[in-house]
Protein backbone atom coordinates (compact mmCIF):
# COMPACT_ATOMS: atom_id res chain seq x y z
CA UNK A 1 0.00 0.00 0.00
CA UNK A 2 1.67 3.16 -1.53
CA UNK A 3 1.81 6.09 1.74
CA UNK A 4 2.18 9.80 -0.12
CA UNK A 5 2.98 12.75 2.35
CA UNK A 6 1.87 15.58 -0.03
CA UNK A 7 3.58 19.00 0.79
CA UNK A 8 2.94 18.94 4.55
CA UNK A 9 2.88 21.86 6.64
CA UNK A 10 3.02 21.29 10.63
CA UNK A 11 2.93 24.43 12.69
CA UNK A 12 3.26 24.15 16.64
CA UNK A 13 1.74 26.87 18.93
CA UNK A 14 -0.65 30.26 18.58
CA UNK A 15 1.42 32.63 19.79
CA UNK A 16 5.03 31.31 19.48
CA UNK A 17 4.81 30.01 16.34
CA UNK A 18 6.89 26.54 15.54
CA UNK A 19 7.78 25.19 12.18
CA UNK A 20 8.02 20.98 12.46
CA UNK A 21 7.52 20.66 9.19
CA UNK A 22 7.75 22.86 5.88
CA UNK A 23 6.60 21.47 2.89
CA UNK A 24 7.77 17.75 3.07
CA UNK A 25 6.51 15.88 0.05
CA UNK A 26 7.54 12.44 -0.67
CA UNK A 27 5.95 8.76 -2.26
CA UNK A 28 6.86 5.49 0.19
CA UNK A 29 6.49 2.33 -1.60
CA UNK A 30 6.26 -1.04 0.05
CA UNK A 31 8.93 -3.52 1.00
CA UNK A 32 11.68 -0.92 1.02
CA UNK A 33 12.96 0.51 4.20
CA UNK A 34 13.88 4.50 4.85
CA UNK A 35 15.34 6.20 7.28
CA UNK A 36 14.91 9.52 8.09
CA UNK A 37 17.41 11.48 9.41
CA UNK A 38 18.47 14.80 10.50
CA UNK A 39 19.59 16.81 13.75
CA UNK A 40 16.86 17.32 16.88
CA UNK A 41 13.97 19.67 16.31
CA UNK A 42 14.30 18.75 12.54
CA UNK A 43 10.78 17.19 12.20
CA UNK A 44 11.72 13.61 12.15
CA UNK A 45 9.30 12.36 14.77
CA UNK A 46 6.69 15.11 13.63
CA UNK A 47 6.88 13.57 10.33
CA UNK A 48 5.71 9.71 11.73
CA UNK A 49 2.90 11.11 13.30
CA UNK A 50 1.75 13.10 10.49
CA UNK A 51 2.03 9.93 7.91
CA UNK A 52 0.25 7.71 10.95
CA UNK A 53 -2.91 10.29 11.36
CA UNK A 54 -1.59 10.52 15.12
CA UNK A 55 -1.68 14.42 14.31
CA UNK A 56 -3.01 16.56 11.44
CA UNK A 57 -1.42 18.65 9.09
CA UNK A 58 -1.35 22.23 8.98
CA UNK A 59 -1.54 21.84 5.28
CA UNK A 60 -1.18 19.44 3.00
CA UNK A 61 -2.44 16.22 3.06
CA UNK A 62 -1.32 12.46 3.61
CA UNK A 63 -2.77 9.44 1.40
CA UNK A 64 -2.75 5.57 2.06
CA UNK A 65 -4.07 4.38 -1.39
CA UNK A 66 -6.70 6.82 -2.21
CA UNK A 67 -7.71 7.56 1.47
CA UNK A 68 -6.64 10.98 2.49
CA UNK A 69 -6.42 10.43 6.37
CA UNK A 70 -7.09 14.28 7.38
CA UNK A 71 -10.65 14.17 6.00
CA UNK A 72 -11.44 11.08 8.71
CA UNK A 73 -12.24 11.52 12.12
CA UNK A 74 -10.50 10.84 15.17
CA UNK A 75 -11.48 7.41 15.34
CA UNK A 76 -11.44 6.53 11.67
CA UNK A 77 -8.28 7.39 12.13
CA UNK A 78 -7.03 5.38 14.96
CA UNK A 79 -8.98 2.49 12.82
CA UNK A 80 -6.94 2.82 10.04
CA UNK A 81 -4.09 2.80 12.53
CA UNK A 82 -4.88 -0.86 13.53
CA UNK A 83 -5.89 -1.79 10.51
CA UNK A 84 -2.37 -0.97 8.47
CA UNK A 85 -0.10 0.69 10.83
CA UNK A 86 2.42 -0.70 13.19
CA UNK A 87 4.43 1.31 15.69
CA UNK A 88 7.91 1.26 17.68
CA UNK A 89 8.96 3.80 19.84
CA UNK A 90 12.56 4.80 21.48
CA UNK A 91 11.13 3.96 25.07
CA UNK A 92 8.93 0.76 24.06
CA UNK A 93 6.49 1.18 25.85
CA UNK A 94 5.32 -2.07 26.70
CA UNK A 95 2.04 -2.13 29.32
CA UNK A 96 3.46 -3.11 32.58
CA UNK A 97 0.97 -5.11 33.84
CA UNK A 98 0.95 -7.30 30.64
CA UNK A 99 3.04 -10.42 29.95
CA UNK A 100 5.10 -10.32 26.44
CA UNK A 101 2.67 -12.38 24.50
CA UNK A 102 0.26 -9.96 25.31
CA UNK A 103 1.84 -6.78 24.73
CA UNK A 104 1.33 -8.45 21.08
CA UNK A 105 -1.94 -9.16 21.57
CA UNK A 106 -3.09 -5.94 22.60
CA UNK A 107 -2.39 -4.92 18.89
CA UNK A 108 -4.24 -7.86 17.30
CA UNK A 109 -7.44 -7.28 19.11
CA UNK A 110 -7.12 -3.83 18.11
CA UNK A 111 -7.34 -4.95 14.51
CA UNK A 112 -9.42 -7.71 14.89
CA UNK A 113 -11.09 -7.90 18.13
CA UNK A 114 -9.37 -11.30 18.70
CA UNK A 115 -5.60 -12.90 20.58
CA UNK A 116 -3.74 -15.45 19.68
CA UNK A 117 -1.77 -16.70 22.22
CA UNK A 118 0.54 -19.36 19.94
CA UNK A 119 0.81 -16.84 16.88
CA UNK A 120 2.15 -13.85 19.95
CA UNK A 121 4.70 -17.01 21.33
CA UNK A 122 5.62 -17.85 18.03
CA UNK A 123 6.26 -14.09 16.71
CA UNK A 124 8.42 -13.74 19.93
CA UNK A 125 10.76 -16.75 19.82
CA UNK A 126 11.07 -16.29 15.98
CA UNK A 127 12.82 -12.59 17.66
CA UNK A 128 14.74 -14.23 19.86
CA UNK A 129 12.02 -14.12 23.17
CA UNK A 130 12.09 -17.77 24.48
CA UNK A 131 9.84 -17.30 27.33
CA UNK A 132 6.76 -14.65 26.16
CA UNK A 133 5.03 -14.71 29.32
CA UNK A 134 7.22 -12.68 31.69
CA UNK A 135 6.43 -9.09 32.50
CA UNK A 136 8.10 -6.20 30.74
CA UNK A 137 10.41 -5.35 33.42
CA UNK A 138 11.87 -8.45 33.68
CA UNK A 139 13.43 -8.42 30.08
CA UNK A 140 16.23 -6.42 29.13
CA UNK A 141 16.09 -3.27 27.10
CA UNK A 142 17.13 -5.09 23.87
CA UNK A 143 14.82 -7.88 24.67
CA UNK A 144 11.92 -5.09 25.01
CA UNK A 145 12.52 -3.57 21.99
CA UNK A 146 11.87 -6.98 19.70
CA UNK A 147 9.05 -7.45 22.12
CA UNK A 148 7.57 -3.88 20.74
CA UNK A 149 8.57 -4.69 17.10
CA UNK A 150 6.72 -7.78 17.66
CA UNK A 151 3.70 -6.43 18.67
CA UNK A 152 3.86 -4.15 15.69
CA UNK A 153 3.99 -7.21 13.60
CA UNK A 154 1.78 -9.08 15.29
CA UNK A 155 -1.22 -7.63 13.47
CA UNK A 156 0.83 -7.50 9.86
CA UNK A 157 0.79 -3.78 9.26
CA UNK A 158 1.20 -2.42 6.01
CA UNK A 159 3.55 0.05 7.37
CA UNK A 160 5.63 0.09 10.42
CA UNK A 161 6.97 3.08 11.29
CA UNK A 162 9.72 3.50 14.15
CA UNK A 163 10.88 6.50 16.07
CA UNK A 164 14.50 6.14 17.49
CA UNK A 165 13.88 2.49 17.95
CA UNK A 166 17.47 1.86 18.96
CA UNK A 167 17.57 5.33 20.44
CA UNK A 168 17.78 3.31 24.32
CA UNK A 169 20.10 0.68 23.14
CA UNK A 170 23.62 -0.86 22.76
CA UNK A 171 25.28 -1.08 19.52
CA UNK A 172 24.87 -4.97 19.17
CA UNK A 173 21.05 -4.68 20.00
CA UNK A 174 20.68 -1.43 17.76
CA UNK A 175 22.39 -3.63 14.93
CA UNK A 176 19.86 -6.61 15.52
CA UNK A 177 16.76 -4.39 15.70
CA UNK A 178 18.01 -3.11 12.34
CA UNK A 179 18.09 -6.02 10.92
CA UNK A 180 15.13 -7.16 11.96
CA UNK A 181 13.25 -3.79 10.48
CA UNK A 182 15.43 -4.81 7.16
CA UNK A 183 13.93 -8.25 7.10
CA UNK A 184 10.54 -6.77 7.97
CA UNK A 185 10.82 -4.80 5.14
CA UNK A 186 11.97 -7.63 2.71
CA UNK A 187 8.90 -8.90 3.01
CA UNK A 188 6.77 -6.38 1.70
CA UNK A 189 6.44 -4.04 4.36
CA UNK A 190 6.98 -0.35 4.09
CA UNK A 191 9.25 0.33 6.98
CA UNK A 192 10.33 4.41 7.83
CA UNK A 193 12.38 4.38 10.84
CA UNK A 194 13.65 7.98 12.33
CA UNK A 195 16.85 7.57 13.41
CA UNK A 196 20.01 9.81 14.94
CA UNK A 197 22.27 7.21 14.19
CA UNK A 198 24.13 7.47 10.91
CA UNK A 199 25.35 3.98 11.42
CA UNK A 200 22.55 2.24 11.56
CA UNK A 201 20.46 4.65 9.06
CA UNK A 202 23.42 3.45 6.44
CA UNK A 203 21.88 0.06 6.48
CA UNK A 204 18.29 1.33 5.45
CA UNK A 205 17.00 1.44 1.59
CA UNK A 206 16.67 4.84 1.15
CA UNK A 207 17.48 8.09 3.63
CA UNK A 208 15.52 11.06 4.41
CA UNK A 209 17.68 13.95 5.11
CA UNK A 210 15.34 16.68 7.06
CA UNK A 211 16.72 20.27 8.06
CA UNK A 212 14.61 22.57 9.51
CA UNK A 213 11.44 20.57 8.46
CA UNK A 214 12.15 20.47 4.56
CA UNK A 215 13.91 17.67 2.41
CA UNK A 216 16.89 17.95 1.96
CA UNK A 217 17.93 15.42 0.37
CA UNK A 218 17.31 11.67 -0.28
CA UNK A 219 19.80 8.66 -0.89
CA UNK A 220 19.27 5.58 -1.97
CA UNK A 221 16.89 3.65 -4.82
CA UNK B 1 -8.43 -8.65 26.26
CA UNK B 2 -10.09 -5.66 27.59
CA UNK B 3 -11.49 -7.32 30.67
CA UNK B 4 -8.38 -8.76 31.16
CA UNK B 5 -6.52 -5.41 30.79
CA UNK B 6 -9.07 -3.91 33.62
CA UNK B 7 -8.26 -6.89 35.75
CA UNK B 8 -4.43 -6.36 35.39
CA UNK B 9 -4.44 -2.86 35.72
CA UNK B 10 -6.42 -2.90 38.73
CA UNK B 11 -4.18 -5.56 40.22
CA UNK B 12 -1.06 -3.39 39.22
CA UNK B 13 -2.02 -0.81 41.88
CA UNK B 14 -3.29 -2.75 44.65
CA UNK B 15 -2.85 -0.71 47.64
CA UNK B 16 -4.53 2.29 45.67
CA UNK B 17 -7.83 0.73 44.54
CA UNK B 18 -7.94 -1.48 47.55
CA UNK B 19 -8.29 1.17 49.54
CA UNK B 20 -10.61 2.53 47.08
CA UNK B 21 -12.46 -0.86 47.18
CA UNK B 22 -12.27 -0.42 51.07
CA UNK B 23 -13.80 3.18 51.73
CA UNK B 24 -16.75 2.11 49.02
CA UNK B 25 -17.09 -1.23 51.12
CA UNK B 26 -17.07 0.60 54.13
CA UNK B 27 -20.21 3.56 52.78
CA UNK B 28 -22.12 0.46 51.39
CA UNK B 29 -22.65 -1.83 54.46
CA UNK B 30 -23.05 1.54 56.26
CA UNK B 31 -26.24 1.86 53.92
CA UNK B 32 -26.99 -1.83 54.18
CA UNK B 33 -26.61 -1.27 58.25
CA UNK B 34 -28.85 1.97 58.63
CA UNK B 35 -31.35 0.93 56.02
CA UNK B 36 -32.26 -2.27 57.96
CA UNK B 37 -33.27 -0.45 60.71
CA UNK B 38 -35.86 1.14 58.80
CA UNK B 39 -36.84 -2.04 57.33
CA UNK B 40 -37.27 -4.25 60.13
CA UNK B 41 -38.74 -0.89 61.98
CA UNK B 42 -41.32 -1.10 59.05
CA UNK B 43 -41.66 -4.32 59.12
CA UNK B 44 -42.07 -4.74 62.95
CA UNK B 45 -45.20 -2.37 62.75
CA UNK B 46 -46.61 -4.28 59.88
CA UNK B 47 -46.37 -7.38 61.76
CA UNK B 48 -47.57 -6.00 65.21
CA UNK B 49 -50.01 -3.48 64.63
CA UNK B 50 -52.03 -6.14 63.27
CA UNK B 51 -52.21 -7.44 67.03
CA UNK B 52 -54.29 -4.94 68.11
CA UNK B 53 -57.51 -4.79 67.41
CA UNK B 54 -59.11 -1.86 65.11
CA UNK B 55 -60.84 1.39 67.20
CA UNK B 56 -60.75 4.69 68.10
CA UNK B 57 -58.35 6.13 69.82
CA UNK B 58 -58.70 9.10 72.48
CA UNK B 59 -55.56 11.00 73.58
CA UNK B 60 -54.75 14.17 75.43
CA UNK B 61 -54.43 17.14 73.16
CA UNK B 62 -51.46 18.10 71.26
CA UNK B 63 -50.18 14.01 72.21
CA UNK B 64 -46.65 14.19 72.72
CA UNK B 65 -45.92 12.67 76.42
CA UNK B 66 -45.82 9.04 77.53
CA UNK B 67 -47.02 9.90 81.22
CA UNK B 68 -51.08 9.04 81.24
CA UNK B 69 -52.46 11.97 81.44
CA UNK B 70 -56.65 10.75 80.98
CA UNK B 71 -58.60 11.12 83.58
CA UNK B 72 -59.89 7.65 83.40
CA UNK B 73 -63.71 8.87 84.61
CA UNK B 74 -63.61 9.72 80.77
CA UNK B 75 -63.96 6.12 80.24
CA UNK B 76 -67.38 6.15 82.38
CA UNK B 77 -69.00 9.11 80.45
CA UNK B 78 -67.99 7.66 77.52
CA UNK B 79 -69.97 4.23 78.03
CA UNK B 80 -72.68 6.07 78.62
CA UNK B 81 -72.66 7.21 75.58
CA UNK B 82 -73.14 3.72 73.42
CA UNK B 83 -70.78 4.38 71.16
CA UNK B 84 -69.16 1.12 71.43
CA UNK B 85 -67.22 -0.61 73.59
CA UNK B 86 -64.67 1.12 75.77
CA UNK B 87 -61.72 0.41 77.74
CA UNK B 88 -58.28 2.18 79.34
CA UNK B 89 -55.59 1.86 77.93
CA UNK B 90 -52.09 2.21 80.48
CA UNK B 91 -48.90 1.00 79.03
CA UNK B 92 -45.41 1.46 80.16
CA UNK B 93 -41.54 0.70 79.30
CA UNK B 94 -40.85 -2.79 81.16
CA UNK B 95 -36.90 -3.41 81.53
CA UNK B 96 -36.78 -6.16 83.78
CA UNK B 97 -35.19 -4.24 86.69
CA UNK B 98 -31.80 -2.43 86.46
CA UNK B 99 -29.31 -2.25 84.71
CA UNK B 100 -32.28 -3.21 81.99
CA UNK B 101 -32.33 -7.17 81.29
CA UNK B 102 -34.91 -6.96 78.70
CA UNK B 103 -36.82 -4.14 76.42
CA UNK B 104 -40.69 -4.80 76.69
CA UNK B 105 -44.05 -3.41 78.06
CA UNK B 106 -46.59 -3.85 80.66
CA UNK B 107 -50.17 -3.31 79.87
CA UNK B 108 -52.87 -2.82 82.50
CA UNK B 109 -55.71 -5.27 81.15
CA UNK B 110 -59.17 -3.08 81.58
CA UNK B 111 -61.80 -5.54 83.16
CA UNK B 112 -64.40 -3.69 83.42
CA UNK B 113 -65.00 -3.74 79.29
CA UNK B 114 -65.43 -7.39 77.83
CA UNK B 115 -62.84 -6.32 74.97
CA UNK B 116 -58.89 -6.94 75.29
CA UNK B 117 -56.77 -4.16 73.77
CA UNK B 118 -54.14 -7.53 72.51
CA UNK B 119 -56.73 -9.57 70.38
CA UNK B 120 -54.31 -12.61 69.09
CA UNK B 121 -52.47 -13.59 71.96
CA UNK B 122 -52.68 -17.34 73.32
CA UNK B 123 -52.14 -18.96 76.39
CA UNK B 124 -49.07 -21.24 75.86
CA UNK B 125 -48.72 -22.16 79.41
CA UNK B 126 -50.58 -21.84 82.91
CA UNK B 127 -53.67 -19.31 82.61
CA UNK B 128 -54.69 -15.88 81.62
CA UNK B 129 -54.80 -13.37 84.61
CA UNK B 130 -58.11 -14.03 86.62
CA UNK B 131 -59.87 -10.44 87.70
CA UNK B 132 -58.86 -7.11 89.01
CA UNK B 133 -58.64 -7.71 92.22
CA UNK B 134 -55.35 -10.04 92.20
CA UNK B 135 -52.08 -9.58 91.68
CA UNK B 136 -51.41 -11.80 88.59
CA UNK B 137 -50.03 -11.57 85.60
CA UNK B 138 -49.09 -12.90 82.36
CA UNK B 139 -45.86 -12.71 80.73
CA UNK B 140 -45.10 -13.18 76.91
CA UNK B 141 -42.67 -15.94 75.59
CA UNK B 142 -39.88 -13.20 74.95
CA UNK B 143 -39.61 -11.62 77.88
CA UNK B 144 -40.04 -15.24 79.87
CA UNK B 145 -37.06 -16.76 78.10
CA UNK B 146 -35.06 -13.06 78.81
CA UNK B 147 -35.69 -13.07 82.27
CA UNK B 148 -36.06 -16.63 82.94
CA UNK B 149 -39.49 -16.67 84.47
CA UNK B 150 -41.98 -19.35 84.33
CA UNK B 151 -45.53 -20.01 85.80
CA UNK B 152 -45.45 -19.14 89.97
CA UNK B 153 -42.66 -17.21 89.66
CA UNK B 154 -43.16 -13.44 90.79
CA UNK B 155 -41.89 -10.21 89.01
CA UNK B 156 -41.91 -6.69 90.42
CA UNK B 157 -43.98 -3.48 88.44
CA UNK B 158 -43.61 -0.30 88.92
CA UNK B 159 -43.63 -1.01 93.06
CA UNK B 160 -46.07 -4.03 93.41
CA UNK B 161 -45.29 -7.65 93.28
CA UNK B 162 -47.12 -10.03 90.45
CA UNK B 163 -47.19 -14.00 90.61
CA UNK B 164 -46.81 -15.15 87.01
CA UNK B 165 -49.95 -17.07 86.15
CA UNK B 166 -49.67 -18.06 82.55
CA UNK B 167 -46.83 -17.73 79.61
CA UNK B 168 -48.67 -16.04 76.54
CA UNK B 169 -47.56 -15.76 73.11
CA UNK B 170 -48.80 -14.65 69.50
CA UNK B 171 -47.67 -13.55 66.03
CA UNK B 172 -46.27 -9.93 67.03
CA UNK B 173 -42.92 -10.18 68.89
CA UNK B 174 -44.53 -7.40 70.36
CA UNK B 175 -46.97 -9.51 72.51
CA UNK B 176 -44.28 -11.83 73.32
CA UNK B 177 -42.56 -8.82 74.88
CA UNK B 178 -45.61 -7.82 76.57
CA UNK B 179 -46.61 -8.09 80.16
CA UNK B 180 -50.03 -7.88 81.15
CA UNK B 181 -51.49 -7.02 84.77
CA UNK B 182 -54.77 -5.49 85.92
CA UNK B 183 -55.06 -2.19 85.37
CA UNK B 184 -56.55 -1.06 88.91
CA UNK B 185 -53.74 -2.44 90.39
CA UNK B 186 -51.07 -1.29 87.57
CA UNK B 187 -52.53 2.61 88.23
CA UNK B 188 -51.93 1.76 92.35
CA UNK B 189 -48.51 0.91 91.83
CA UNK B 190 -48.02 3.73 89.80
CA UNK B 191 -49.96 6.21 92.20
CA UNK B 192 -51.84 7.56 89.27
CA UNK B 193 -55.38 8.16 88.26
CA UNK B 194 -55.15 8.58 84.72
CA UNK B 195 -54.66 6.38 81.89
CA UNK B 196 -52.63 6.74 78.84
CA UNK B 197 -55.42 6.68 76.38
CA UNK B 198 -58.64 5.34 76.07
CA UNK B 199 -60.01 3.16 73.29
CA UNK B 200 -63.65 2.82 71.88
CA UNK B 201 -64.61 0.32 69.30
CA UNK B 202 -68.09 1.11 67.73
CA UNK B 203 -69.56 -1.54 65.31
CA UNK B 204 -67.26 -1.21 62.31
CA UNK B 205 -70.10 0.29 60.21
CA UNK B 206 -70.45 3.07 62.54
CA UNK B 207 -66.91 3.66 62.60
CA UNK B 208 -67.19 6.92 61.03
CA UNK B 209 -70.13 7.90 62.66
CA UNK B 210 -68.69 7.32 66.25
CA UNK B 211 -65.77 9.45 65.44
CA UNK B 212 -67.33 12.08 64.42
CA UNK B 213 -69.52 12.24 67.41
CA UNK B 214 -66.41 11.83 69.78
CA UNK B 215 -64.67 14.70 68.15
CA UNK B 216 -67.54 16.88 68.62
CA UNK B 217 -68.25 15.99 72.71
CA UNK B 218 -64.42 15.86 72.87
CA UNK B 219 -62.81 19.11 71.71
CA UNK B 220 -60.11 19.07 74.49
CA UNK B 221 -58.61 15.90 73.37
CA UNK B 222 -57.10 14.16 69.90
CA UNK B 223 -59.47 11.50 68.63
CA UNK B 224 -58.29 9.45 65.75
CA UNK B 225 -58.47 6.06 64.77
CA UNK B 226 -55.76 3.43 65.25
CA UNK B 227 -55.46 3.51 61.89
CA UNK B 228 -54.23 7.25 62.53
CA UNK B 229 -51.75 5.75 64.24
CA UNK B 230 -50.35 3.38 62.79
CA UNK B 231 -49.50 6.21 60.00
CA UNK B 232 -48.08 8.25 62.60
CA UNK B 233 -45.77 5.72 63.42
CA UNK B 234 -45.24 4.71 59.55
CA UNK B 235 -43.98 8.51 58.32
CA UNK B 236 -41.82 8.61 61.89
CA UNK B 237 -39.93 5.53 60.46
CA UNK B 238 -40.07 7.12 57.04
CA UNK B 239 -38.49 10.27 58.43
CA UNK B 240 -36.08 8.13 59.74
CA UNK B 241 -35.05 6.34 57.00
CA UNK B 242 -34.80 9.98 55.04
CA UNK B 243 -31.91 10.83 58.48
CA UNK B 244 -30.51 7.34 57.78
CA UNK B 245 -30.58 7.87 53.82
CA UNK B 246 -28.94 11.33 54.20
CA UNK B 247 -25.87 10.11 56.42
CA UNK B 248 -24.97 7.13 54.27
CA UNK B 249 -25.50 9.06 51.29
CA UNK B 250 -22.49 11.64 52.89
CA UNK B 251 -20.41 8.50 53.11
CA UNK B 252 -21.32 7.44 50.01
CA UNK B 253 -20.35 10.83 48.25
CA UNK B 254 -17.07 10.47 50.29
CA UNK B 255 -16.28 7.73 48.78
CA UNK B 256 -17.09 8.85 45.48
CA UNK B 257 -14.61 11.46 46.07
CA UNK B 258 -11.99 8.84 46.87
CA UNK B 259 -12.78 6.92 43.96
CA UNK B 260 -12.77 10.10 41.70
CA UNK B 261 -9.45 10.77 43.13
CA UNK B 262 -7.58 7.52 42.75
CA UNK B 263 -9.10 7.34 39.36
CA UNK B 264 -7.47 10.84 38.30
CA UNK B 265 -4.29 9.71 39.54
CA UNK B 266 -4.38 6.50 37.42
CA UNK B 267 -5.68 8.08 34.57
CA UNK B 268 -2.77 10.68 34.43
CA UNK B 269 -0.39 8.40 35.47
CA UNK B 270 -1.27 5.56 32.73
CA UNK B 271 -1.78 8.81 29.96
CA UNK B 272 1.14 7.29 28.06
CA UNK B 273 -0.57 3.82 28.67
CA UNK B 274 -3.69 5.59 26.66
CA UNK B 275 -1.72 7.68 24.16
CA UNK B 276 0.03 4.49 23.23
CA UNK B 277 -3.16 2.48 22.82
CA UNK B 278 -4.50 5.55 20.24
CA UNK B 279 -1.74 5.13 18.44
CA UNK B 280 -2.06 2.16 18.30
CA UNK B 281 -5.71 2.38 16.77
CA UNK B 282 -7.75 2.15 20.27
CA UNK B 283 -10.90 4.21 19.43
CA UNK B 284 -12.69 6.73 21.75
CA UNK B 285 -14.65 4.13 22.77
CA UNK B 286 -12.57 1.20 23.43
CA UNK B 287 -10.48 3.90 26.25
CA UNK B 288 -13.80 5.13 27.71
CA UNK B 289 -14.75 1.49 28.34
CA UNK B 290 -10.91 0.77 29.58
CA UNK B 291 -11.03 3.94 32.34
CA UNK B 292 -14.75 3.36 33.15
CA UNK B 293 -14.61 -0.34 33.68
CA UNK B 294 -11.91 -0.23 35.76
CA UNK B 295 -13.61 2.31 38.08
CA UNK B 296 -16.66 -0.01 37.89
CA UNK B 297 -14.69 -2.87 38.66
CA UNK B 298 -13.32 -1.27 41.74
CA UNK B 299 -17.39 -0.36 42.77
CA UNK B 300 -18.26 -3.60 41.92
CA UNK B 301 -15.87 -4.95 44.29
CA UNK B 302 -16.04 -2.70 46.82
CA UNK B 303 -20.22 -3.18 46.66
CA UNK B 304 -19.61 -6.74 47.18
CA UNK B 305 -17.73 -6.34 49.93
CA UNK B 306 -20.00 -3.18 51.78
CA UNK B 307 -22.40 -6.11 51.37
CA UNK B 308 -21.00 -8.94 52.95
CA UNK B 309 -20.11 -6.83 55.65
CA UNK B 310 -23.47 -4.99 55.86
CA UNK B 311 -24.83 -8.51 56.36
CA UNK B 312 -22.24 -9.79 58.92
CA UNK B 313 -23.16 -6.50 61.14
CA UNK B 314 -26.65 -7.21 60.71
CA UNK B 315 -26.67 -10.67 61.32
CA UNK B 316 -24.58 -10.12 64.56
CA UNK B 317 -26.48 -6.94 65.93
CA UNK B 318 -29.78 -8.92 64.67
CA UNK B 319 -29.14 -11.60 66.87
CA UNK B 320 -27.87 -9.86 69.89
CA UNK B 321 -31.06 -7.72 69.88
CA UNK B 322 -33.00 -10.92 69.09
CA UNK B 323 -31.39 -12.73 72.33
CA UNK B 324 -31.30 -9.62 74.67
CA UNK B 325 -34.69 -7.89 74.02
CA UNK B 326 -36.67 -11.12 71.67
CA UNK B 327 -37.19 -8.20 69.13
CA UNK B 328 -36.99 -8.77 65.38
CA UNK B 329 -35.93 -4.70 64.28
CA UNK B 330 -33.31 -5.21 61.39
CA UNK B 331 -34.85 -6.47 57.90
CA UNK B 332 -32.26 -6.45 54.75
CA UNK B 333 -34.90 -5.96 51.54
CA UNK B 334 -34.18 -6.82 48.14
CA UNK B 335 -35.14 -2.95 47.39
CA UNK B 336 -31.77 -1.99 50.08
CA UNK B 337 -29.87 -4.34 48.07
CA UNK B 338 -31.06 -2.64 44.56
CA UNK B 339 -30.53 0.84 46.06
CA UNK B 340 -26.93 0.29 46.89
CA UNK B 341 -25.99 -1.53 44.15
CA UNK B 342 -27.37 0.81 42.09
CA UNK B 343 -25.82 3.79 43.97
CA UNK B 344 -22.24 2.05 43.93
CA UNK B 345 -22.27 1.08 39.98
CA UNK B 346 -23.42 4.84 39.60
CA UNK B 347 -20.28 6.28 41.87
CA UNK B 348 -18.13 3.70 39.37
CA UNK B 349 -19.37 5.02 36.38
CA UNK B 350 -18.84 8.96 37.34
CA UNK B 351 -15.85 8.42 39.04
CA UNK B 352 -14.20 6.80 35.85
CA UNK B 353 -16.30 9.15 33.48
CA UNK B 354 -14.76 12.57 34.49
CA UNK B 355 -11.58 11.38 34.42
CA UNK B 356 -11.56 9.50 30.95
CA UNK B 357 -13.48 12.32 29.31
CA UNK B 358 -10.41 14.76 30.32
CA UNK B 359 -7.99 11.60 28.97
CA UNK B 360 -10.17 11.68 25.60
CA UNK B 361 -9.50 15.38 25.08
CA UNK B 362 -5.36 14.96 26.03
CA UNK B 363 -2.86 14.94 23.09
CA UNK B 364 -1.55 11.23 22.13
CA UNK B 365 2.01 12.97 21.14
CA UNK B 366 2.37 14.80 24.52
CA UNK B 367 0.86 11.83 26.30
CA UNK B 368 3.65 9.54 24.46
CA UNK B 369 6.05 12.33 25.80
CA UNK B 370 6.78 13.27 22.11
Amino acid sequence: MRLVAENLVKVYGDRVRTVALNGFGYTFHPGRCYAVVGPSGSGKSTLLYLLAGVETPTSGRVLLGDTVLSSLSDDERARLRALHFGFVFQRFYLLPYLNAADNLNVGLYLKTGRTDARRAAELLRTLGIEDPYRLPHEYSGGEQQRIAIARALMKDPAILLADEPTGNLDSANSRQIFRILKDVARAGRTVIVATHDADMAATCDVILRLRDGRLSGDHGL
Amino acid sequence: MLLRMIMRATLHHRLRFSLAVLGLGVSVAMLLYLLAFGDGARNFLRRNLSAFSPQILILPKEYVSSQPLLPRGLADTLREMKVGKVFSILRLPYMGGFPPKAMGVVMGRDFSSSMRFITDYEILRGRDIGDSTRREALVGRGLAKVLGLKVGDSLTVATGRYVVVGIMGGEAELIDNTVIVPLNLLMRDLGTDRVLAIAVSPPPERLNEALDSLKAVLPNYTVQTSRWLADLANSMVAFGDALRLSLSLVSLFVSAVLLFAVMSITVQERRWEFALLRALGATRRFLLASVVGQSALVSLAGWLLGSIVGLLLVAVSDRMIRSRFGLDLLDVSPSSFALSFALAMMIGVLGGLLPAMALLRSNIREGLGG
